[in-house]
C-alpha cells in the first residue's frame, strides 16, 4: 500500500544510484512530469540538480537541454530568432534552446522578467511566438526550473503569479553522511546503468493513467479542507489559487499512479501538499519590518535629550 | 428558512448571543412589569435599531427616562416602609437591573456584567411566577442559556454546542434536584429572610357568614386542603366538611356562639366510622373542617356542642391530621332551652313580608314537621335562581329582598333565607358553613377541597335531632359556572374516557403544584416527616431517585456516543478503540494509512488486509459489493487476535 509500484521502483532506484539517497526528490520529480507538470527546484547549486535532470532525462528517453539564466539574457536567446538569409532572401527561424523535451532552466531568477516570462509563457502554453508566428513545442516537454534562494543580490525574484506555473517546487538537500562518503570515494560511477529507460508511448501511457487516478468523494473532502486552511487567512498571506488546488489534485493523481493504485488516498495528498504548497504559500509575519525598525529606532534612541 | 439555517449556521457574536439571551429571560417579565418600563423598553429598542453609538448626552437621556419609568411604575406605592415589602422590593431590583442593563447594552461595550444580568433577570423571574407553563418556559430557557454559553465558549457548530449543552443540563439535574429539596425557594406565600411578607391565607372560609359584599363567596382555585380517604370516597351527597355554626345575626353578620357557652359534648352516635387523612394549609384560624358527623379527632383538636372542631392556636403552618366521621346527616342532640331561644330568634323589626309569609304557615299549619314542608314548598315554589353574581340586595331586609324581589342569589342567601323563615314559624335551625366539594376534583381515593367549594347550610331541629337542610338545592335555575348547588340533581354522568384523562392530568397537575411550584420550607418539611416516618416511601422515594439517576446517566451516554452516519468509519472506529486500548493509540494527524503501518511492523498485528480494504472502500471509484462484507470480517478477526 505504501510502497512505490513495482514498475517504477527500478526508475527510481536507477537514478538513485547516481544521485545517492534522494529517492523522495526523484519520486516527486517522476510525479510532477507524469502529472504533465513542471519542476521548480530551489537549491543551492552543488548538490546534484543538473545530475538529477541528466538522469531523468536519460531515464525518460527525453532529448536534453540546459539554458543558464544570465542578467543578460535576452527571450530570442531562450526562444530562437528570425534572421534573414541573404542568399534566399527571406526570414528562417532559427529555433533556440527551447525546443527540446527536457529543458534544464537553471537559476531562473538571475535574468529579468521579460526573459524569466518568455520561458513561463512557453510552460504555460506548449508553444511560442516569435514576431507574431506560432512555433509548437515538442511532447512531451518538460522544465525543470533552479532557483539559488541564498543570493538576494542581481537577482529578480519571481513573482507568485509566474511561479505559481509550477506544479510544484522542491530542494535536494545535502545528502546524508553515509550517501555522502560513497560520493567522496567514488565508488559508483555517475552515469545511468544501461538499459532502464522507458519509451514515449509508454510515457503517454501512464500519464493517460494519471488522469484517470480516482478522486473520491471523501478524498475531495481532505483535498478541499487543506485548500480551506491555506485560504483562512490565519496561517498564510493569501491561499491557494485555483490553479495551485488543480496542481494539488494533478500531484495527488500521479502520486497515487507512481504507487500502484488507481484511486488516491489522503497520504497521497499530505505527501504531495507540502511542495506543491512551497513555492505558493507565504507565512504571515507577527509584525512587519517597518514596524520592527520603528520599534528598534524609538527604543535606543531619546529624540527630546 | 434559508435565513434561519444561516442565521444558525454561523456563531453569532458575543453580543448577539447576549440579546438571544436576553430575550429569552426577558420575555417572562414582560407579563409583569408596568407600563412605563415597558415603553423605556421600547425606546432602547429602538435606540439599539437606529445603531448608532450613543453619545454622553443621549445615555444621560435614556438614564433619566429610565428613572421617570421607574417613578411612575411604583407611584403610589412606594414609601420606605413598603420597601419591607419583599415583592416591592425586587420589583425594585428589577427596574434598576433592567435600566443598568439598558445603558451597559447601549455601548455596547460587553463586560463581566453584561455577561452576567441574564442570570440575573432569571432568578428574578423565580419571585414571581408559580405556574406549570413557566416551569416549563424556565427549564427551556436554562437550556438556551446553557446553549449560547456554551456555542461562545466552545466556539464550535450548533449542532455541537447542543450536544454538549445537552449533556451539561443532564449532568445538572440530578444536583438540581438535590438543591431543589434541600433548598427551598423563597415565595411570596411564606417570605421570610427579614422580610415582612405578604402572607396570604387560604380562607374560602372565615368563620362568620357576610350577607354583604364581604359574603363568604371565593371563587379561586386555590387548595384548601388535600384529603385522602381510607376507602373510596364517600357520595357528593355526603361530603359536608363542617366549619362553624352560626346561631346569631347582628349587623348583616351571622356568627358563632361563644363557644364556652356549652362546654360538654352531645351523645355522639356510633358506627361505621370513615376514616381519612387531611393536609390543611395555613389558614390562620383555628377551624379544622371534619366530614359530618365528626367522631374521631386529631390531637389537641377540641370538638364542641355545636360539633364545630377547633384548634388552640390558629394555624400558621400546614397542618397534617387523621380524622373519622360517620357519614350522616342527622343526629340527636339535647336542645337547652337557652340554646332554643337563640335558634329561634330573629330581627322583629325587618323583614315584614317573611314575617307575614311565616304568620301565614304558621296558622295553617300545626305541627313543626308540616310546617318545615311549608316552608320548603314555599322555597321551591319561588323559583328561585343561584348565581354567584346577584344584583344588590336590601340589606336591611336581605331575606326579603332575596325571597320576593331578587329571588337569586348563591348558598349564602338560600342558608340565610331559609334559616331566618324557619326560625319565624318556629323551627329552631342554624347555619353551618364549611367546605363542600363536588367531588369531581378527586382521582381513586384522593379529593382536593378548593376554596371555591365553601360552602353554607342550614340544620333544623326537629324530633330531638338536629337535620341537615341543603338549601342552595331549592334553586331553580343556575346561572355561570357553579360549584355549589349541592344536592340539587346534578347529573354529574359517567366518567368518558377523556374526562378520565382530564382529570389524571389534573391530578399531575395538582402533583406538580404541590410538590414542585409550590414547593416551600412548609413542603420540606412535609416531605421530611414522610420519609422519616414511612419506611416504604423512603425505599420509594430513594428508588426512584436511583431510577431518574440511571436513566440520566442512560441519556448521557446515548448523547455522548457519536452518531454512526458512515457505516466504513463506525466498523474502523470499534478497531481503533480495540487498539487504543492495546496502548497503541493513534497519533495527532496521522492518517489511518501510516498508522497502520506504523502498528503493523512495531506490533505484529496483521492490518494490511484492513488497511487495503477501507482504502479501497472508501476511495475506490467502483467497490465490489462483498467488500464491506470482507472488511468487517477482517476487523472483527483482527480484534479477536487482540483479547
Amino acid at each position: 500500500m505504501n510502497g512505490l509500484d513495482a514498475r517504477f521502483l527500478p526508475l527510481v532506484k536507477a537514478v538513485a544510484s547516481v544521485l545517492y539517497g534522494k529517492e523522495e526528490s526523484i519520486t516527486l520529480a517522476l510525479a510532477a512530469f507524469f502529472a504533465k507538470g513542471h519542476l521548480l527546484v530551489e537549491d543551492i547549486p552543488g548538490v546534484g540538480k543538473t545530475t538529477l535532470a541528466k538522469a531523468l532525462a536519460s531515464l525518460l528517453g527525453l532529448e536534453f537541454s540546459r539554458i543558464q539564466f544570465t542578467s543578460d539574457l535576452l527571450p530570442s536567446d531562450i526562444l530562437g530568432v528570425n534572421y534573414f538569409n541573404q542568399k534566399q532572401a527571406e526570414f528562417i527561424f532559427r529555433q533556440g534552446p527551447i525546443f527540446t523535451q527536457f529543458l534544464l532552466a537553471d537559476e531562473i531568477n538571475r535574468s529579468m522578467p521579460k526573459t524569466q516570462s518568455a520561458l513561463l509563457e512557453a510552460m504555460e502554453e506548449d508553444s511560442i511566438t516569435v514576431d507574431g508566428k506560432r512555433y509548437e513545442l515538442q511532447q512531451p516537454f518538460f522544465v525543470m526550473g533552479t532557483q539559488n534562494p541564498y543570493e538576494e543580490v542581481g537577482t529578480f525574484k519571481l513573482p507568485d503569479s509566474q511561479l505559481d506555473r509550477f506544479i510544484c517546487a522542491m530542494s535536494i538537500g545535502y545528502p546524508a553522511r553515509e550517501a555522502e562518503r560513497e560520493i567522496l570515494a567514488q565508488k559508483k560511477p555517475r552515469t545511468l546503468p544501461p538499459g532502464t529507460h522507458i519509451t514515449p508511448e509508454e510515457i503517454k501511457e501512464i500519464q493517460e493513467r494519471v488522469d484517470r487516478v480516482h478522486l473520491s468523494d471523501a478524498l475531495l473532502d481532505y483535498l478541499q479542507a487543506i485548500i480551506a486552511l491555506s485560504r483562512n487567512g490565519v496561517h498564510f498571506t493569501h491561499g491557494l489559487s485555483t490553479r495551485g488546488a488543480l496542481a494539488l489534485a494533478q500531484m495527488t493523481r500521479s502520486w497515487a499512479c507512481l504507487h500502484g493504485r488507481d484511486y488516491a488516498i489522503p497520504d497521497d495528498v499530505t505527501a504531495v501538499a507540502p511542495y506543491v504548497c512551497l513555492h505558493r504559500l507565504h507565512f504571515k509575519e507577527g509584525r512587519t519590518i517597518l514596524e520592527r525598525i520603528r520599534d528598534v529606532i524609538t527604543s535606543n534612541t531619546q529624540p527630546d535629550a | 428558512m434559508q435565513y434561519l439555517k444561516n442565521l444558525l449556521s454561523s456563531r453569532p457574536t458575543l453580543l448577539r448571543s447576549l440579546d438571544i439571551a436576553y430575550s429569552a429571560t426577558l420575555l417572562p417579565l414582560l407579563f409583569f412589569i408596568k407600563l412605563p418600563i415597558l415603553f423605556f423598553l421600547l425606546l432602547v429598542l429602538v435606540l439599539l435599531l437606529i445603531g448608532k453609538k450613543p453619545t454622553a448626552v443621549t445615555l444621560t437621556a435614556v438614564a433619566l427616562a429610565g428613572a421617570a419609568a421607574i417613578f411612575f411604575s411604583l407611584y403610589g406605592s412606594f414609601n420606605f416602609a413598603g420597601l419591607s415589602r419583599l415583592k416591592l422590593f425586587v420589583e425594585l431590583m428589577i427596574y434598576l437591573l433592567l435600566i443598568a442593563i439598558a445603558l451597559q447594552r447601549l455601548t455596547e461595550e460587553v463586560n463581566f456584567y453584561l455577561k452576567i444580568s441574564p442570570l440575573l433577570l432569571l432568578a428574578t423571574t423565580l419571585f414571581f411566577f408559580y405556574s406549570l407553563p413557566m416551569l416549563i418556559y424556565l427549564l427551556a430557557e436554562v437550556f438556551i442559556l446553557i446553549t449560547m454559553l456554551v456555542w461562545q465558549v466552545m466556539q464550535t457548530d450548533l449542532d455541537r454546542s447542543l450536544r454538549v449543552a445537552s449533556k451539561l443540563y443532564i449532568a445538572s439535574l440530578p444536583i438540581v434536584i438535590l438543591f431543589f429539596i434541600f433548598f427551598p425557594r423563597i415565595s411570596f406565600e411564606h417570605a421570610s429572610y427579614g422580610f415582612k411578607g405578604d402572607l396570604v391565607h387560604r380562607s374560602g372560609h372565615d368563620g362568620l357568614m357576610h350577607l354583604d359584599n364581604n359574603a363568604l363567596l371565593v371563587p379561586s382555585q386555590r387548595i384548601v386542603m388535600e384529603v385522602g380517604f381510607k376507602e373510596k370516597i364517600p357520595s357528593a351527597g355526603q361530603l359536608y366538611f363542617r366549619g362553624s355554626v352560626l346561631y346569631q345575626k347582628t349587623d348583616r353578620i351571622w356568627r358563632p356562639l361563644n363557644a364556652s357557652l356549652y362546654p360538654s359534648l352531645p351523645d355522639l352516635p356510633t358506627g361505621e366510622m370513615t376514616g381519612y387523612k387531611v393536609t390543611l394549609y395555613p389558614t390562620n384560624k383555628r377551624w379544622i373542617y371534619l366530614l359530618d358527623t365528626p367522631l374521631m379527632l386529631p390531637e389537641k383538636a377540641q370538638l364542641d356542642f355545636h360539633l364545630q372542631s377547633t384548634m388552640p392556636e390558629p394555624l400558621k403552618e400546614t397542618f397534617l391530621y387523621n380524622a373519622g366521621s360517620l357519614l350522616q346527616s342527622s343526629y340527636k342532640s339535647p336542645l337547652p332551652a337557652t340554646l332554643e331561644k337563640i335558634a329561634l330568634d330573629y330581627d322583629h323589626k325587618s323583614d315584614p313580608r317573611t314575617q307575614a309569609l311565616a304568620n301565614d304557615i304558621r296558622s295553617r299549619f300545626n305541627g313543626p314537621r308540616q310546617r318545615l314542608e311549608a316552608v320548603r314548598s314555599f322555597f321551591r315554589g319561588q323559583k328561585l335562581t343561584y348565581t354567584l353574581k346577584p344584583k344588590p340586595f336590601d340589606l336591611n331586609n336581605s331575606t326579603d329582598s332575596f325571597l320576593f324581589d331578587q329571588r337569586e342569589g348563591y348558598c349564602v342567601h338560600f342558608a340565610a333565607a331559609f334559616a331566618t323563615l324557619a326560625r319565624m314559624v318556629g323551627i329552631p335551625s342554624r347555619i353551618v358553613t364549611g367546605y363542600r366539594p363536588d367531588g369531581s376534583d378527586s382521582l381513586g381515593n384522593y379529593l382536593i377541597v378548593r376554596e371555591s367549594d365553601a360552602h353554607a347550610w342550614v340544620e333544623v331541629y326537629l324530633d330531638e335531632k338536629w337535620h341537615r337542610v341543603e338549601s342552595t338545592a331549592f334553586a331553580g335555575a343556575i346561572i355561570g359556572d357553579t360549584e355549589q348547588t349541592g344536592g340539587a340533581d346534578i347529573d354529574r354522568g359517567e366518567k368518558t374516557r377523556w374526562k378520565q384523562l382530564n382529570l389524571y392530568l389534573h391530578y399531575l397537575r395538582y402533583q406538580i403544584d404541590t410538590w414542585i411550584l409550590e414547593y416551600s420550607s412548609l413542603s420540606q418539611k412535609k416531605l421530611f416527616s414522610y420519609l422519616k416516618t414511612d419506611t416504604l416511601f423512603l425505599l420509594k422515594f430513594i428508588s426512584a431517585f436511583l431510577l431518574l439517576l440511571a436513566l440520566l446517566i442512560l441519556a448521557l451516554y446515548l448523547l455522548s456516543r457519536s452518531k454512526c452516519r458512515d457505516r466504513i468509519q463506525c466498523i474502523l472506529q470499534t478497531l481503533l478503540e480495540a487498539l487504543e486500548k492495546q496502548g497503541l493509540p493513534k497519533r495527532q494527524g496521522e492518517s489511518h494509512n501510516r498508522y497502520f503501518s506504523r502498528i503493523e511492523q512495531s506490533a505484529q498485528i496483521p492490518l494490511s488486509a484492513v488497511n487495503r480494504l477501507y482504502h479501497q472502500l472508501r476511495y475506490q471509484k467502483t467497490v465490489e459489493p462483498e467488500t464491506l462484507q470482507r472488511f468487517n470480517e477482517e476487523v472483527r478477526s483482527v480484534k479477536k487476535s487482540l483479547k
